[in-house]
Order: structure tokens, then sequence, then C-alpha cells
């Protein structure tokens, strides 16, 4: 009987692992395509192409000639001060108001609180077009001030939203004698409570960078026209939807695509547990 | 009586309290009452200039004739005409406004029930600590990475007609080729489809609420002899709505804004089924500079999602929160 147990649960755990490689196969298909077309030769998409190529066809040549070509490291430039500015103000801007909310007493807070959480109701497209009016008078646009200036003012309702809920979980025991040596409440802040929300911010960091790395829809409404103003994204759009005009063929955007992948797998792997961490307070109550 | 209430008047009224009250009350009970306001002030200021005020003008520019070709006075007579030309069916914008909202509205619908339920699910598979469980979690995670530009170029390519890998697989086994995004009628299974995909992005949430449920539930619940599917519907799913409650709010909000992964992919096939109401006002805005028009379909879109989710949280009875916080 023992034995007749053990088997079954044998046989039910391989069944199992068996199902968990099926669906990696599935998940694994489009990473497969992608890094297959970004290693397949240039005359691959001028006919019917072979679903498995032939070994000694593959080559690198498309991964040198994005390396090799100058623009894609202004673009990488471009993205990076995108990315650095946003993640920068989304952890300063959001900390700071979330820790107003949480910790500190005023009066009309639930209202204030009220206010900005009703601000991720409001679609994007409303404000974008006062918006790029306002901006070409001022001239932002074909600039990346559009994409790295207003996140600096509160960092996004649900960022603060996020803090505001780790932040209330840190005991008031730990301000209450730093209050009686008669800190100020800004002291508090920065000397208690940023090093406590470490694991917030860096799924913050984590959360912003992978946005902002991605979007295409920011640059392309304020830096479409201004080549030099491209962010990777924005870049790999236009190869793709222009190609006559860029003359990129797909296997080099695939191989962008690919190298694109990278800093968002290592930050996924790395940092899963303070993404997991991050996670489940969203699922918290105000 | 009357002499009192006189008194206290001139009291009341008297130069040093007069001076002196509100001298104490400025500076200590103010600075008590709304010091915390500084914190909040960065975030109040950006909301009014980034938020707010665009928000009055667009409403503004949504009643009022635009010409965009004079940047410096673009702004007309008044005008209903914005409105009114989204629902009239003649001489007016009615078909294309419909079909643009009924297939957001589908896409919504469908596609956030059909990858709730699939990544809850798949989340439930991978629920246990098994040997190797984190390596197959990335590998399941691993597409939500793809860049959306890059995974719309991506798809685009595997699910081409003639050269794409998917018809030469079909192809392979003697199965007819699929359209795909080609062909109209083809495109929303095909969105269907291509969405398993990004199933990983909820299975890492619901996989971190899953684990805040203490052990001894199900514990205790192995002692009643409750089998799986008992746990699942009293234990697991009941202790997940609040995460379900967050993530069905996103999704519906967010899909209801979708742009980006479809934009690329438009061509004159399938325009129709591609033509999502925020793709409809960018192209508004920014290829027709119709923006009058554009503001006044975002004003539209702007009170179907606000009534969208105060209708969700008028009936979020469903929801557990855990013990109060």
């Amino acid at each position: 009987m023992a034995m007749k147990a053990s088997v079954k649960k044998r046989i039910s755990k391989t069944a199992y692992y068996a199902c968990l490689v099926v669906f990696s196969v599935i998940f694994l298909f489009p990473i497969y395509c992608m890094v297959l077309q970004s290693i397949v030769p240039d005359s691959y998409f001028t006919g019917i192409p072979e679903l498995f190529p032939k070994l000694s066809e593959l080559q690198l040549k498309t991964y040198t000639t994005v390396f090799n070509d100058v623009r894609y490291l202004y673009y990488l430039k471009n993205t990076l001060i995108v990315c650095f500015s946003n993640i920068l103000g989304v952890c300063v801007g959001s900390s700071f108001c979330a820790y107003g909310l949480a910790k500190v007493p005023f009066k009309g807070k639930n209202i204030v609180f009220g206010v900005i959480l009703a601000t991720v109701l409001l679609p994007g497209v409303v404000t974008s077009i006062p918006l790029y009016i306002v901006y070409s008078k001022i001239g932002w646009n074909s600039s990346l001030l559009p994409l790295t200036v207003p996140i600096w003012f509160g960092g996004g309702a649900m960022n603060i939203f996020l803090c505001r809920q780790f932040i209330k979980g840190i005991p008031d025991s730990l301000s209450e004698a730093a209050i009686l040596d008669g800190a100020s409440s800004f002291k508090i802040y920065y000397s208690i409570v940023l090093p406590l929300i470490r694991p917030i911010l860096v799924y913050l960091a984590i959360t912003t960078f992978l946005g902002q790395w991605n979007d295409f829809q920011g640059p392309m409404m304020y830096v479409k026209d201004t080549q030099s103003k491209w962010t990777l994204s924005l870049a790999l759009y236009k190869n793709f939807s222009e190609p006559t005009y860029s003359g990129v063929l797909p296997n080099v955007n695939m191989a962008i695509g690919v190298l694109m992948m990278i800093p968002g797998t290592i930050l996924f792997a790395f940092f899963q547990q303070e993404l997991m961490e991050g996670v489940t307070m969203t699922g918290l109550k105000g | 009586m009357e002499n009192e209430k006189l008194t206290m008047e001139t009291n009341e009224g008297g130069a040093s309290s007069l001076g002196l009250v509100p001298k104490r009350y400025t500076l200590r009970r103010f600075k008590k009452d709304f010091g915390g306001v500084i914190y909040v002030l960065p975030t109040l200021v950006g909301i009014l200039l980034f938020t707010l005020i665009p928000m009055l003008v667009s409403l503004h520019y949504s009643f009022h004739k635009i010409n965009p070709h004079d940047m410096q006075n673009p702004i007309g007579e008044f005008t209903f005409d914005n409105y009114l030309r989204m629902f009239r069916s003649n001489s007016g914008d009615w078909g294309s406004v419909s079909r643009s909202l009924f297939i957001t509205f589908r896409y919504a619908i469908v596609t956030v029930a059909v990858s709730m339920v699939g990544s809850y699910a798949l989340a439930l598979f991978l629920n246990k600590s098994l040997k190797g469980i984190g390596a197959f979690r990335v590998v399941y995670y691993l597409p939500c990475l793809i860049p959306a530009v890059a995974g719309t170029l991506l798809w685009a390519n595997i699910t081409n007609e003639n050269t794409g890998y998917i018809n030469l697989i079909l192809q392979r086994f003697g199965l007819p080729k699929y359209t795909f995004y080609t062909e109209a009628k083809t495109v929303f299974p095909t969105i269907l489809l291509m969405g398993v995909f990004g199933w990983g992005g909820n299975m890492v949430m619901w996989l971190a609420q899953m684990k805040n449920i203490p052990r001894e539930y199900y514990e205790a619940a192995n002692i009643d002899g409750a089998n799986k599917l008992r746990q699942l519907i009293n234990i697991t799913i009941p202790m997940t709505t609040s995460m379900v409650f967050y993530i069905l709010i996103t999704s519906i909000i967010n899909a209801l804004q979708v742009f980006g992964s479809y934009y690329p992919l438009i061509n004159g096939n399938n325009r129709s089924e591609l033509n999502f109401i925020v793709i409809k006002i960018y192209d508004t805005a920014y290829v027709e500079h119709d923006w009058a028009y554009a503001c006044a379909l975002s004003w539209l879109l702007f009170v179907i999602i606000g009534s969208l989710t105060a209708l969700i949280f008028k009936t979020s009875k469903w929801v557990y929160y855990g013990d109060e916080n």
C-alpha cells in the first residue's frame, strides 16, 4: 500500500513537471522567435523563411551593426536620461508626499488624498492635447523636458498610494523618540523613514525603469520629429513603421529588441523578492 | 442681561485680545494644522499644472472651434458642434465613434476577463514550493519584458500570413493558413491569442498575494477533510479579493486606453477592428489636427471611465481587506 502511494505521488510529480515544461515551451516561443529572427541572414526576409534555418546560415552581424551605429548610442543616452530622471522623480516625489499623507497630521488630508487618487481615473489623452499646445508655446516640444519634468511633482498617484501604504506600516514608536529629542518632521522623513522604505523604493524604481524604458507613446508625442532626441523604443517604432525610409531590416530590429530585454530580465531576476513585496502593497486598503 | 452681553462684546473686540489671540493662533496652531501641507504641496502644484488646468483647457477647447494652424491664437468661436458631431449619424461621426467604442469595450471586457482567469489559474498552478519553481516563474514572466514596440513587430512577423512562423507550422501539419492581423475578421481572436503571453504580469501579482495567506487556514481545512476545490473556493479566492479588485480596476482603466500595442499594426484592411478609442483620438488630434473634436472625444472617454469605476467601487462589497489596517 505504502509503495503504491509513493509511486502515485511520483507519477503526479512527474506529470506536474511535464506540464511546467510544456507551458515553458509556450511562453518561450516568442523569445525563441525573437532571438532567431535577430540572427538570420538578410536574405531570409525576401522569400519564404525556414522554420528551422541551417545553423551555418546564422550570424551575429545584426548585433555588430547595432553596436557600430553611433545613433543608437544617442538613443540609449536619451532613454537613460528619461529613465533615471523618472526614477529619481518618482522615488523622491512620491515618498515625500506619501510621508506627509501617512505620518504628518494636517487639516484636509483626506480631501488631498482623494484628489490625488482621483487623478488615476483621468485618461492621459484628456490632458495631452492642451499640454502639447502649451509645450510648443514654451518651446518644450522636441526636447526631453516634457518626459522628465512633470514626474518630479509627486511622482504619480499610484506610486504615492503604494508608498503611503508602506510608510503607514512603520510603527510610530520609532519616530516618537526622535520627536522627544526635538527632531523636525522633515528630519524624521530623511533619517528614519527613507532608510526604512527601501524595499518599496526599489519596487518603484524598477517598475518606473521598465515603464519608461519600453514607453514609446510619450516620446512619439513630443520628440517624434527631432531625431537627436529619440529614445530606443521610438527609434524601433520608426524603423518598423517606415521600413523604406529607415532601410532597417527586421533582423536588426529584432536584435535591438533582444538587447532591450536584457536590463529588465536582469532586474527581474535579481529583485524578485522586492518586486513581490511591492506587489502585495497594491492590494491593501487605503 | 443686555449689559453683560455688551461687556462680552467689548472684551472680545478689545485691542489687546485682538492683537494677541490671532497671533498665537498663526504661529502655533497654524503650523500644527497645516504644517504637513508642505509635503503634499509639490504634488498639488503638479496636479494643478499638469492635470487640473490642462483638463479645464481641454474642456474649454471641446466647446470651441480650434484653428490648429495658428498656434499663438488657436481658439475660435463657442460651439456645441464637437459633441453633437459624435452622436449624429448623418453628416456626423457616430458610425466611427460607435464602432470605436464597441471594439474598445469588447476588448476591455473580454481580454480583462480572459487574462484574469487565465493568469489566476497559472498562479494557482505555480503556487507550490517545489525545486526550480522560481526559474519557471521567471520564464513565464519573460514575454512581459519584451518592449511593447518590439513585441508588436515580433507578432506582426510571426503572424504574417505568408512568411510567419505560425502559418509555417500550420502548413507543416497540413492545416490551412490563418490570416491573423491581415483580415479584419481574424483580428480579435488574434488579439486574444497573443494576450496569453501577457499573463505573466498578473500571475506575479496573484502569486505575491497567495503567499500572504496564512498556512494554518489550509492545515485546518485539511484536518476538516476539505478537498482542493473547496479550499480554492473558501480560502484562496476570498483571501485574494483585494487583489482581484485592484487588478480589475487597473486593467479595465488601462484596457479602455489601449494604444501602443496595436497602433503600429493598423493598415487599410484592419482599421475597423483596431481603431480603439484612444487611437481614434490620437489620429484625430495629431494626424488630422482636429484638436477641438479630439478634446471632446477624450472627455467622452473620461466620463465613461469615471462612471465605470464608480460603478465597480459601488458594488465592491465582496472585497476582503484582511484585518482592519
